[in-house]
């Protein structure tokens, strides 16, 4: 089934504003400057960051995957008990609704953007062979990841984060 | 002032041309030797800083009060959960009264899971327990039964009518 990409943009802001404070917040760390941002909008892109060059590829790499780390943590930790609350007991209230929508909106933002992948490339161009080669695998897995997304992974990855990963906990630590 | 067509990270504007180049945020000199954006290094400086607009300081405000409230509920959650999932290995392994107990632990959290009381129900039933499995029995009543355990469910009610039957055909003293 094909939805509008804005349509799910709209339906999953509290994502893009995750995906986007996590690149600003790794710039700030990294003592990048930030020259623009745009933390939601209804259009494509659905949120940016423009940035100064990172002094190194390996703060480059940081800004770039940021989102993945944090948006993933963040969706796991607001959606677990609400998740073991409904999957495992069928016991679901207005708040369980609230933070599973929430969590999953969070982690199937995780994802950079092929534009993130295509700014970590460009950033490349004068470094090493071996750190291409290094820093490659990370390329491709975001450009599959984007692609991916037409196919709905990106969906499935933020129920999979948010509903199944506590129910994984509870079975590991029973 | 910047490529914006595509999401995330984007790459710099180029570098202006000549010496006399001046900071394209305040007009002063000379331009930060480190960055790849027509600033000055204090100007470079306030964009590392660049400040989180209100609404964003309010979206983020709430995300935390979001997160909060998932850490308070999550032990509770999540020890409800490991007593119910033991339950259900203990009733798996026919130790039922095992399970019994575990099912209970779990049931201090979640008194209105159906599942759960229906589970409790039936290892109580199988562990010998009739009293409290009619019990568990009773306070589902009304309720629906969630569709992969309508089998069961089914199972136990039909235990229940031959006991009662067998109850009735009793010889009376």
């Amino acid at each position: 089934m094909f939805i509008p990409g804005f349509l799910i943009s709209i339906a999953t802001f509290p994502g893009v504003i995750v995906h986007e404070i996590a690149h600003q917040f790794f710039c700030r760390l990294t003592g990048t400057a930030v020259l623009d941002v745009c933390y939601f909008r209804v259009g494509n892109p659905a949120g940016y960051v423009v940035h100064d060059r990172p002094s190194t590829p390996g703060k480059h790499l940081l800004i770039s995957i940021a989102p993945f780390f944090l948006n993933s943590l963040v969706g796991a930790l607001i959606a677990a008990p609400s998740a073991i609350s409904s999957f495992t007991f069928g016991d679901v209230d207005l708040l369980d609704g609230l933070l599973i929508w929430l969590g999953v909106s969070i982690a199937m933002h995780s994802f950079p953007s092929t534009g993130d992948a295509r700014s970590l490339w460009g950033a490349l161009a004068r470094e090493t062979w071996w750190l291409k080669v290094m820093i490659a695998p990370v390329v491709l897995v975001i450009f599959l990841g984007a692609i991916l997304s037409f196919i709905w992974v990106d969906v499935l990855y933020g129920i999979a984060v948010a509903a199944f990963l506590p129910k994984l906990l509870v079975n590991w630590l029973a | 002032m910047a490529d914006v067509s595509e999401p995330g990270s984007s790459v710099p504007p180029p570098l202006p041309l000549g010496e006399n180049a001046v900071c394209k945020l305040c007009g002063g000199q000379p331009l930060s030797a480190v960055s790849q954006l027509p600033v000055c290094e204090p100007c470079r400086q306030k964009l590392i800083r660049r400040p989180l607009p209100l609404w964003i300081k309010t979206a983020a405000a709430l995300i935390a009060i979001l997160l909060v409230v998932a850490f308070v509920r999550f032990p509770a959650a999540l020890w409800a959960g490991i007593h119910y999932e033991r339950g259900q290995r203990f009733e798996r392994a026919g130790k039922n009264d095992l399970a019994v107990m575990e099912y209970e632990e779990a049931s201090r959290r979640y008194h209105t899971s159906t599942e759960l009381h229906l589970r409790l129900a039936i290892a109580a039933f199988k562990a010998g327990d009739i009293k409290k499995s009619a019990q568990e029995l009773d306070s589902l009543s009304g309720r629906e039964v969630p569709k992969d355990m309508a089998t069961e469910a089914r199972w136990l009610e039909n235990q229940f009518e031959k006991l009662t039957k067998a109850q009735k055909n009793q010889p009376h003293e």
